[in-house]
């Protein structure tokens, strides 16, 4: 149903070519380009593309035109290009007499060399077959010749032609003969400095490092001191020769490693013996450690200063407070302990052994401590953290609050706008990368903008935009329509529609000069559904355009700017009915 | 650029070159092999203070030639009033609202020199030369002539007061394209022409 409403701004009498022929840019959309015999009469030349008639039509006006030429042309301006007299697709006819006359005119093959003239319509079937026609080279050099002289030139001439290399056998182009022969050059013999030999460039390394008897290599003993090199065919009464030299260094070698052997062992019992005095050190402590606590614990309670997690400020003096107070109490304790030691006669060794014990006492102690201490600042942190987030938690509320109200307003200012615009539209549509991908995967193949008052108490209408086209201009083509949409004044206005909309693609390239925007008119119809009042929101019925704007134009030409497609309808209402 | 709009641009070049043309004193020729950029020339018309100019014009061919118009305006500086005395724009209705698809690079560059015979002062692209055209025609064609001297190499011995006061300003180190354009645009007055130099 769609493509009837689109098709009738073009398909008019019995002049049958689409729409998209009329955009569609080939040698067949213009006239027939050739010599002509006598040469082309003003009558049959098309003052559009000016060469000879095709499919020539003639307007009310009298003049004739290529059909596809005139077709282009009032659809940019209605009005004939010669005498700028007001002109329509439905004023146009087939002119079949032109078109016989245009036919039996005699035209001159293109070909170089073939003097042949025959009439127009049998000139595509000779130049299929004349025998001066060129084929071009299929090296791709670029030339067109003669069938006859097509294999000399692609075998023994063009620059592209395939030459097999007689060192490599490689295949390369023949103009490329020095880069090739750079490359070939790995495969030419060279002599070996050391042999005299030859050997392919290539393998000269290989040949070096594992077969060439005159190249020098080293001892198998220059490891342990022989840092003579020899040729390699040498190599073996060297061997022979300097046995006694060999097992030298090699004893030398020996006594080496001995030596460093000794010194290891040495070093490893100083650590094992460093080792286990610690490892009995940390016994002792550890059994003391338990005892410590549970003093240190009792001590904290008898004060009535239980450490709470929860204590707000605990300050460095407070700290500092608590490791005097344990410093204290453990002086009282050593005094206890040595004090307990000499009454029970035990010997001096013992009292050492219970010293070292209680200075890991207060360290550990002074850890607990600061243990503590900490797990009250987390405690302190995580109540400080709950609290933020139960604020925060009301201020997002209040921001959701504020954003409803605002896009209230923003929907309030916008119908303002759309019902105040009388008629001149911008329609911004943002985020065109994604939408058209959106299009392209079918998702989102139509868009529509908010519906837009030609005068306040005028007609609402809607652009249509299929972003990847629609039809037949399906992934070619922008496709642009206006649906008329239920207005608040829809009682008292005259129906259908009547007058003119302009739908514009905004250019919005750097230079103002270089904006080409691209532009169409249209006309309302009072027969068509698109203009009838509508009973639903939007009708369901549009009037535009499926082949707008090539769609690879406008991400090349600067319709996108800032992601954004721009285009601009314009309403004039012709206001006859109410006069 | 379109083949419709290249072969449309081909097919005329051939015709313009033709001998056919000859005698019209106009010419164009390519500036590239993409048919988007031509330089045209005409000639001053007899009877015209731009008599035996060679004024020369950048055409630009936009992508939806013929069916929109091409972009011409003049590279040689003239004293004109549908001329800009400064950018070249020309203020021609067929190159913009009355262009229609059946007029070609021949009939505007004819058309141009129809309008260097016959100036519109009512629809002006340059104010200056557009007042100064109807309130002192003699003055104006004194300075149209002495510009197409300047600049298009018209033939006849230049006026000798227009070039003496030239000469002054510009020895005062001023350049020689804004001191015409000052005296001129001051009814060659040295003394208010030094006071709008631009």
């Amino acid at each position: 149903m769609l493509k009837t409403t689109h098709l009738e701004n073009s398909m008019d009498n019995n002049l049958t070519t689409t729409v998209d022929a009329v955009n569609g840019i080939n040698d067949e959309t213009v006239g027939y380009d050739y010599e002509f015999i006598p040469s082309l009469d003003n009558k049959y030349m098309c003052p559009i593309c000016l060469l000879a008639l095709r499919d020539p039509v003639q307007t009310e006006c009298g003049h004739r035109f290529c059909h596809l030429c005139i077709l282009r042309c009032i659809r940019s301006k209605a009005s004939c290009p010669v005498d700028q007299i007001t002109l329509f697709s439905n004023q146009l006819f087939q002119d079949r007499s032109a078109h016989r006359e245009v036919l039996d005119l005699k035209a001159k093959c293109p070909n170089i060399g073939c003097d042949l003239v025959v009439e127009l319509r049998n000139i595509k079937n000779h130049i299929a077959k004349c025998p001066h026609r060129r084929t071009p080279c299929k090296n791709g050099c670029g030339l067109e010749l003669l069938e006859q002289d097509l294999v000399h030139h692609e075998t023994s001439q063009c620059p592209n032609r395939p030459v097999t290399c007689p060192t490599c056998q490689q295949e390369y182009a023949f103009s490329a003969e020095k880069e090739h022969e750079e490359e070939c050059k790995q495969y030419e013999p060279v002599l070996c400095e050391h042999c005299n030999h030859e050997v392919k460039r290539y393998k000269l390394k290989q040949h070096m490092s594992s077969e060439c008897p005159q190249a020098p290599i080293k001892c198998v003993f220059d490891k342990v001191g022989c840092h003579q090199q020899y040729p390699r065919h040498d190599i073996k009464t060297h061997m022979e020769n300097t046995t006694q030299i060999h097992l030298q260094y090699l004893l030398s070698f020996i006594m080496n490693l001995q030596k460093q052997n000794d010194e290891l062992q040495e070093s490893l019992k100083v650590a094992k013996l460093k080792l286990d005095k610690t490892t009995a050190k940390e016994n002792e402590s550890s059994d003391a450690t338990v005892s410590d606590r549970l003093r240190f614990e009792s001590v904290n309670i008898s004060d009535g200063n239980i450490y709470s997690p929860n204590h707000e400020a605990a300050s460095e003096n407070d700290e500092i407070d608590e490791i005097d107070r344990i410093k204290v109490e453990n002086k009282r304790r050593e005094e206890a302990m040595v004090s307990s030691a000499s009454s029970s006669s035990a010997s001096s060794p013992l009292v050492g052994a219970t010293g070292e014990p209680l200075n890991n006492h207060l360290h550990l102690t002074m850890m607990v401590n600061k243990q503590t201490d900490q797990d009250g600042k987390i405690v302190r942190l995580d109540h400080h953290v709950r609290e933020l987030m139960a604020k925060m938690e009301t201020q997002i509320l209040q921001i959701k609050d504020i954003q409803n109200r605002l896009t209230g307003m923003e929907q309030r200012i916008d119908n303002q706008e759309l019902r105040c615009c009388n008629g001149l539209y911008y329609w911004k549509i943002k985020d065109y990368a994604q939408l058209r991908r959106a299009a392209c995967l079918g998702e989102m193949p139509v868009l529509h903008s908010p519906g837009f008052y030609t005068s306040p108490q005028g007609y609402r209408m809607c652009i249509r935009a299929n972003l990847d086209g629609v039809e037949s201009a399906q992934g070619t083509h922008l496709s642009l329509f206006v649906h008329l949409m239920k207005g608040d004044f829809d009682d008292v206005l005259p129906w259908p529609f009547c007058g003119s909309i302009t739908l514009t693609v905004i250019n919005q390239k750097e230079l103002p000069s270089q904006r080409a925007h691209v532009s169409e008119m249209l006309e309302s119809r009072a027969n068509l559904m698109a203009f009838q009042r509508p009973i639903t929101e939007r009708n369901q019925k549009g009037y535009g355009y499926i082949d707008f704007l090539p769609l690879n134009l406008i991400e090349t030409e600067g319709f996108i700017k800032s992601d954004t497609l721009v285009i601009k309808a314009q309403v004039h209402v012709y206001e006859l009915s109410l006069q | 650029m379109s083949s419709i709009a290249a072969t449309r641009v081909q097919r005329e070049l051939k015709d313009i070159n033709s001998e056919e043309c000859s005698g019209q004193n106009i010419r164009i020729e390519l500036m590239n092999d993409q048919f988007e950029h031509l330089k045209g020339e005409i000639i001053g018309p007899p009877g015209t203070p731009y008599q035996g100019g060679k004024f020369k014009l950048s055409i630009h061919i936009p992508e939806t030639y013929p069916f929109n118009p091409p972009k011409v305006k003049f590279e040689t500086k003239i004293w004109h009033p549908n001329i800009s005395s400064v950018t070249g724009a020309i203020c021609l209705d067929i190159l913009k609202d009355q262009w229609a698809a059946a007029l070609t690079l021949r009939t505007v560059l004819l058309s141009l020199q129809a309008l260097l015979s016959a100036a519109e002062p009512d629809d002006p692209q340059d104010a200056v030369v557009a007042k100064q055209y109807k309130d002192n025609n003699s003055l104006f064609y004194k300075t149209a002539k002495f510009w197409a001297q300047i600049y298009a190499e018209a033939p006849g011995p230049t006026d000798t007061d227009c070039m003496d006061k030239l000469k002054k300003v510009t020895e005062m180190g001023f350049y020689r394209d804004p001191s015409l354009r000052a005296l001129s645009s001051n009814s060659w007055n040295l003394a208010d022409a030094l006071d709008n130099i631009g």
